[in-house]
């Protein structure tokens, strides 16, 4: 039986198959790691010892070490449920979704580790009003928003008579046969503003026209900016409602103070990683979002070095934990 | 119905599957197809590209 005492311990889902080049790269470094999925927990056996701050993971003749050698974390997930169950959950089903939930936030107790992201800290910069705030505070340009269930409001006057509308946070509903998601849509507020307005909040937001689309991917002091276009065009709306063949995505030069300022943004939100939305409209950059889990594969092409990057900050963490 | 459910796209319902033709190894913590990772091939869509287009990025469900 062997054992491994770990130094990168990686919380993330089977199915995040980018997360499996960071894996790749420590094993080629020689760097120890543990990589636990959360949707296949039980099928490893785990024990955790909260006040020495250790954990043993046992599988397949294997044994893994967490403890006095873990230097990172890579928290791999949002923090809370999203995706409401199209069945009612057997009460086995609940059990194992509460605890296992609360067990993954738990390791939060490897509290001498560099943690990227910090949970706590995920978990208010997911929140879309909160980090359109922080964002302006520091000087990007943010589109008038405003967050209302109010019917009444005078939406035209303070933001449009044409919005973008957006959720407050991800909607992904489940029926019995479909699923449904929330993408961002232009829309007149009239089409909005009806009886059942009241039911939900909603974010209603100037739209951003003509517009180009960048993806900026920022890694501590490090950035990567993308232009997303359609067949070398500029979107209208959301451009993930376009397929996957007919867009583009080319290295995107920022300027230095918009770089800077998304750096910015990540360290005042306490992350180490962020994956930042801006729009480029009429010479202004405009702050659209922050994801504090964003993607990272799509945008890792030969030679753009995003994976080694994270691979190295996780097997040689700068600094100690952000204070969020 | 509210505006954000009736804007909502509707996609139908398929279970999160594991990659066509591979295993997954936990001591590696990675996807082996018969040609080596699947991460590094283009051919598994949600090796290189946005894996999740119709439903929302960053695997937000969980």
């Amino acid at each position: 039986m062997a054992n491994h005492p770990v130094e990168v311990l990686i919380l993330t889902g089977i199915l995040d198959i980018p997360t499996d080049r960071i894996c790749h790269l420590l094993r080629k470094n020689g760097v120890p790691f543990l990589r636990i999925n959360r949707d296949a927990l039980s099928d490893v056996a785990l024990t955790v010892d909260p006040k020495a701050a250790t954990m043993i993971c046992r599988t397949g003749g294997n044994t893994w070490e967490v403890g006095s050698a873990l230097k990172s974390v890579w928290w791999r997930q949002a923090t809370f449920l999203r995706n409401t169950p199209s069945h009612a959950l057997s009460t086995s089903e609940q059990l194992e979704r509460s605890q296992w939930s609360a067990f993954m936030r738990g390791m939060m107790l490897f509290d001498e580790a560099v943690w990227m992201n910090d949970p706590a800290a995920t978990y208010k910069a997911e929140s879309k009003p909160y980090q359109l705030r922080r964002a302006a505070k520091l000087g990007f340009s943010v589109p008038k928003t405003i967050v209302t269930n109010d019917p009444h409001a005078d939406i035209p006057k303070l933001v449009g008579l044409r919005i973008a509308l957006k959720s407050v946070d991800t909607v992904l509903l489940h029926d019995s046969s479909h699923q449904h998601f929330g993408y961002t849509t232009l829309i007149d507020w009239s089409e909005c503003a009806d009886e059942h307005f009241h039911l939900a909040p909603a974010t209603c937001q100037a739209p951003i026209e003509p517009k180009l689309d960048l993806r900026v991917t920022v890694l501590g002091d490090r950035i990567w900016c993308d232009e997303i276009r359609l067949d070398q065009g500029e979107i209208e709306g959301d451009w993930r409602l376009h397929s996957k063949d007919h867009l583009h995505f080319n290295p995107y030069d920022l300027p230095r103070e918009v770089a800077k300022r998304c750096v910015q943004l990540t360290r005042d939100l306490g992350l180490r990683y962020g994956a930042i939305d801006l729009a480029f409209s009429k010479e202004t950059y405009w702050f659209i979002e922050i994801n504090p889990t964003g993607e990272w594969g799509w945008l890792d092409r030969e030679g753009r070095g995003i994976s080694e990057a994270i691979a190295n900050e996780l097997s040689n963490p700068s600094g100690r934990q952000l204070d969020a | 119905m509210h505006i954000l459910e009736r804007t909502a796209k509707p996609t139908k319902l398929n279970e999160e599957r594991s990659p066509e033709g591979a295993v997954y190894c936990f001591e590696a913590g990675v996807w082996r197809g018969a040609e080596g990772l699947i991460t590094y091939d283009p051919r598994h869509g949600k090796a290189t590209k946005k894996n999740d287009v119709e439903t929302g990025e960053d695997q937000k469900g969980q």
